[in-house]
């Protein structure tokens, strides 16, 4: 391409033209080709010629107001001070530029008249630029860099600007490529213009998204930019990287203010060695040149050409305020030389509070490192302001640090921050940690149900943050310091140091979620159960920066689980035991009178005898029989029933029974016998009482003689009629200590049954017991063949309604 | 076996300073001896030597029942003292009748009638007949 040069002056003829009409001067498509390229040459030159005749205009525009004339005569003045000087007018007019600005392209060009030199010096023959070129270039590398300053301020697209770069300024360093990136709000890269790169190449990458790790991304976040050696190397993806992969690149910020627009980005076709001072601060210069431009870039929008919406820092007060965070208004606050050197604080919301507890009107108007100087500390929330300022890209983050000198004081406050750019403005919005407060709402709810009480710790601070919920549970005024985890062993039985110490090690130390129980001692005496669970919060450093947890008083719970638990095991030893002494009196009922019995053998005589045991087994009992033949010939016939049941009642039946036919053998009447047996059941142990009905009969008379002990009398079946003996006077055994008993005798005949029970048999609580034995009687009817059957008969029939244990004995005589 | 369907309900009052009159109500059976057993024990801790059972509300009364009747006779017998029962249902008669304990206990219609068999012989145990 061609270089600028001055208004009327013939270009110089580049390889490209030379090189395209030798290779196929007659060729159609060479001669298209050519005809392509004098008019692209034509285009150039009247552009260069309309750069020029920019700079030249703002030449006149300095001597305008140096001189104070109009602008003809400034016209004039330039010419012949250009003619005087021997120098080109448009080479007068960059010096007057320079003179007139004195800004940083002043200096940058000293150093590119250096640099260039140089250059020029090692190899003279490798100038990429053709003889027009050169004429101008060595004669005047400043008008390069003012030409192309101005090209690139006069240019109305960025795409201008690129061309302008790279033919004015960055050839002559050896680049082949420039693209300049416009950096979207939202860290995305928009390829604004490019030059030197294959039309489709930059088509492709005419947009890259946020986080999409390019070369030009990496310049964006790096203040310095970024120098590549060989693109190569970096493994980083970038426009043109399959046409020059081995090659240099460098991405600058391009920034004005502090705040950064987008990216310039150059390649070199070789590796590019480390740059002298001097080409870095051209490079830099160049950067600063693409903000101009790009700060007046507005990302197309899908609908319509509608102007971007900048809301100046007045909107942003507004949104601010109705924001119910903490938010800051900051602005840039250049320094003299126009360099970003603070924010100033133009606003606080109403939300606002600052972490030292100043007053807002304070903290408001002040700027951000004045008011949070160690702001620039380890927090570097000033950096993130910085960086949100210069990218655009939004910066959130969670438990930051931000800590505030208040009389030389450092106030540490933990919170989330948000900041994000808004025009030329950055809103920063900051949530100091109410997670504690948060945490109560959602428990107060909860303590409802379950009476929890929150708490959290910040570790850093100390500060612990308890609802009232647990102020309750502890039974401390709401007005006391809460009690830290620490010492919560303090607090707490002695025996439960260890499950407390295991609980805070885990916590603290494996900083993992832990809960515990233990006996809380409050103030009052009081002794609650409570089970408290914890979590650690940790910061973006991964340090331990604070408990949360909640504590539930399971006291009730506590209670009624140790009471379950302490009844399930007396249950389980009861039952245990309860069976055992069962079976055990079972065994014993057996092993005294077995279920069948050996038949008594008595002439004309037929006896037998039936035990049911009570269905429950604990009601196992004192109930006994007898029948037995006295010597003599005599038969005992009993019945018994000792009261209560289980084991001791088993033990008196057997000392009862066996005593009853100790003192049979005597010989003596039942009467006596009954006498006898009442004393034996009164020294009993536990003072025991029993009945009993004890017979003798005679089978030679067929008579029984009879006596009872509180006991019901026996029943004598003679064909269908069913009577009780009549109720002869006796008192239960055990009762006194001495006492009589009436005796009677029954005369028996032929066919005759008699019957001794235990009230087991009848007992009805509805109705008297002879009632119920008529009932009885009378379902058994008509009497069975065998004294077996009518027996067996009258326990399946038997309606009595208590489980108790029954006994029967029954003879017939014939 | 009712359980607790029938609760027994049982009211003390004293129409004389040593004497307490006690008035049941419900069954007295297995499930209810040892709460009436209760009462008794209470009443002879508290200084009580004559004790008149009004029986005149228990339907039915069972071993357990008549062996409390049986223990606190043993127990005041040698204060000296008394039990009298006042007016059993036919079925409790009969139970007491059967048992012979109303051999050694005497039965009353009325507690007018047991107070006075108390002012008549308060001085020493009743010698059982028979």
């Amino acid at each position: 391409m061609s270089t600028p040069e001055q208004s009327g002056e013939p270009g110089g003829v580049d390889r490209r033209e030379a090189s395209a009409v030798g290779m196929t001067p007659l060729s159609p498509v060479g001669r298209l080709a050519a005809t392509v390229d004098r008019l692209s040459r034509e285009v150039r030159a009247a552009q260069a010629e309309a750069e020029g005749r920019a700079l030249i205009e703002l030449a006149k525009g300095i001597l305008v107001a140096r001189l104070g004339c109009g602008p003809a005569e400034a016209a004039r003045q330039l010419a012949e001070l250009a003619e005087q000087s021997q120098v080109t007018p448009l080479e007068f007019a960059v010096d007057v530029i320079n003179q007139a600005a004195r800004d940083r392209m002043s200096e940058v060009t000293d150093a590119f008249l250096a640099a260039t030199a140089a250059v020029r010096t090692a190899a003279p023959d490798e100038d990429p630029d053709g003889e027009g070129a050169r004429e101008v270039a060595a004669g005047s590398p400043a008008v390069r860099l003012r030409a192309a300053e101005s090209g690139a301020l006069a240019a109305d697209d960025t795409q201008a600007v690129a061309d302008a770069l790279l033919e004015q300024a960055l050839r002559p360093l050896g680049a082949v490529a420039v693209a300049v990136w416009a950096a979207g709000y939202d860290g995305s890269l928009t390829l604004v213009g490019s030059a030197g790169f294959p039309p489709a190449e930059a088509d492709r990458w005419r947009y890259v998204p946020p986080d999409v790790a390019t070369v030009a991304r990496r310049g964006l976040t790096e203040r310095a930019g970024q120098w590549i050696t060989s693109l190569a190397e970096t493994g980083l993806p970038s426009v043109g990287r399959h046409q020059y992969p081995d090659g240099g690149r460098v991405a600058l910020p391009a920034g004005t203010g502090g705040r950064v627009h987008g990216v310039l980005e150059i390649a070199w076709p070789v590796p590019l060695a480390p740059q002298p001072p001097q080409v870095v601060r051209q490079v830099e210069a160049l950067a600063e040149l693409c903000a101009h431009t790009l700060e007046s870039y507005t990302p197309p929008r899908d609908t319509g050409q509608e102007p971007r919406v900048v809301p100046d820092a007045v909107e942003l007060m507004e949104l601010a305020d109705g924001l119910h965070d903490p938010a800051l208004v900051l602005v840039p606050h250049l320094d003299a030389a126009g360099h970003l050197a603070d924010f100033r604080i133009q606003h606080v919301n109403k939300r606002f509070m600052d972490p030292a507890g100043r007053p807002r009107a304070v903290v408001g108007g002040a700027l951000l490192l004045e008011a949070y100087p160690m702001a620039a500390g380890d927090s570097e929330l000033f950096r993130n302001v910085e960086r949100v300022y210069a990218t655009g890209e939004p910066f959130r983050a969670r438990h930051m640090n931000l800590t505030a000198l208040v009389d030389q004081v450092p106030l540490s406050a933990v919170a989330d921050i948000s900041i994000s750019r808004h025009g030329n403005a950055v809103l920063l919005i900051w949530r100091i940690e109410d997670e504690a407060a948060r945490l109560a709402s959602l428990l107060q709810h909860a303590q409802r149900l379950g009476r929890i009480g929150g708490f959290e710790e910040n570790l850093l601070t100390g500060e612990i943050t308890w609802n009232e919920q647990l102020f309750d549970l502890y039974g401390r005024p709401h007005t006391s310091p809460p009690v830290p985890l620490e010492e919560l062993a303090a607090h707490a039985h002695p025996d439960d140091a260890v499950a407390i110490g295991r609980f805070l090690r885990t916590l603290l130390h494996h900083r993992r979620p832990a809960s515990a129980a233990f006996r809380l001692r409050r103030p009052d005496g009081v002794t609650r159960h409570v089970r408290v669970v914890a979590e650690p919060v940790l910061d973006t450093d991964d340090r331990l920066l604070l408990v949360r947890g909640a504590c539930q008083d399971i006291s009730a719970q506590h209670w009624t689980e140790v009471a379950l638990a302490a009844t399930r095991d007396q249950l389980a030893h009861t039952e245990q035991q309860a069976a055992e002494r069962a079976r055990l009196t079972l065994q014993l009922q057996h092993a005294i009178m077995p279920p069948a019995q050996t038949p008594l053998r008595v002439p004309d005589l037929q006896v037998a005898v039936r035990y049911r045991p009570a269905e429950t087994e604990q009601l196992v009992g004192g109930d006994w029989y007898d029948a037995v033949m006295l010597p003599g010939g005599r038969v005992l016939l009993c019945v018994g029933d000792v009261a209560g049941h289980g084991i001791e009642a088993a033990t008196s039946m057997v000392v009862l029974r066996n005593a009853l036919r100790g003192l049979a053998v005597t010989g003596a009447g039942p009467g006596q016998l009954l006498s006898w047996l009442n004393i034996v059941a009164h020294h009993l142990t536990g003072g025991v009482t029993a009945t009993a009905v004890c017979g003798l009969y005679d089978p030679a008379r067929r008579t029984l003689r009879w006596a009872r002990a509180g006991h019901l009398p026996p029943v004598l079946v003679r064909g269908p009629e069913a009577e009780p003996l009549p109720l002869v006077r006796g008192m239960l055994l055990g009762a006194v200590a001495e006492t009589g008993y009436e005796e009677a005798e029954a005369q028996l005949a032929a066919g005759d049954t008699l019957l001794m029970y235990t009230d087991g048999l009848i007992e009805r609580r509805d109705r008297p017991v002879e009632e119920a034995l008529a009932q009885l009687l009378s379902t058994v009817r008509p009497t069975p063949n065998t004294l077996d059957q009518h027996l067996d008969r009258l326990l399946t029939y038997s309606r009595s309604d208590t489980d108790d244990d029954t006994c029967l004995v029954g003879i017939r005589v014939g | 076996m009712p359980i607790a369907q029938n609760p027994l309900s049982v009211e003390v009052t004293l129409p004389r300073e040593e004497v307490a009159l006690i008035k049941v109500e419900g069954y007295l059976d297995v499930d209810t001896a040892t709460e009436f057993q209760h009462h008794l024990a209470n009443q002879l801790h508290h200084g009580r030597r004559h004790f008149l059972l009004d029986l005149s509300a228990v339907p039915f009364m069972d071993s357990s029942g008549m062996n409390i009747i049986l223990r606190v006779y043993q127990e005041v017998r040698e204060l000296p003292g008394s039990v009298h029962i006042i007016s059993p249902t036919p079925a409790v008669l009969r139970v007491l009748d059967l048992t012979g304990v109303s051999i050694t206990v005497p039965v009353s219609g009325s507690i007018e009638e047991a107070l006075s068999r108390v002012d008549a012989e308060p001085e020493g145990p009743r010698v059982p007949e028979a």
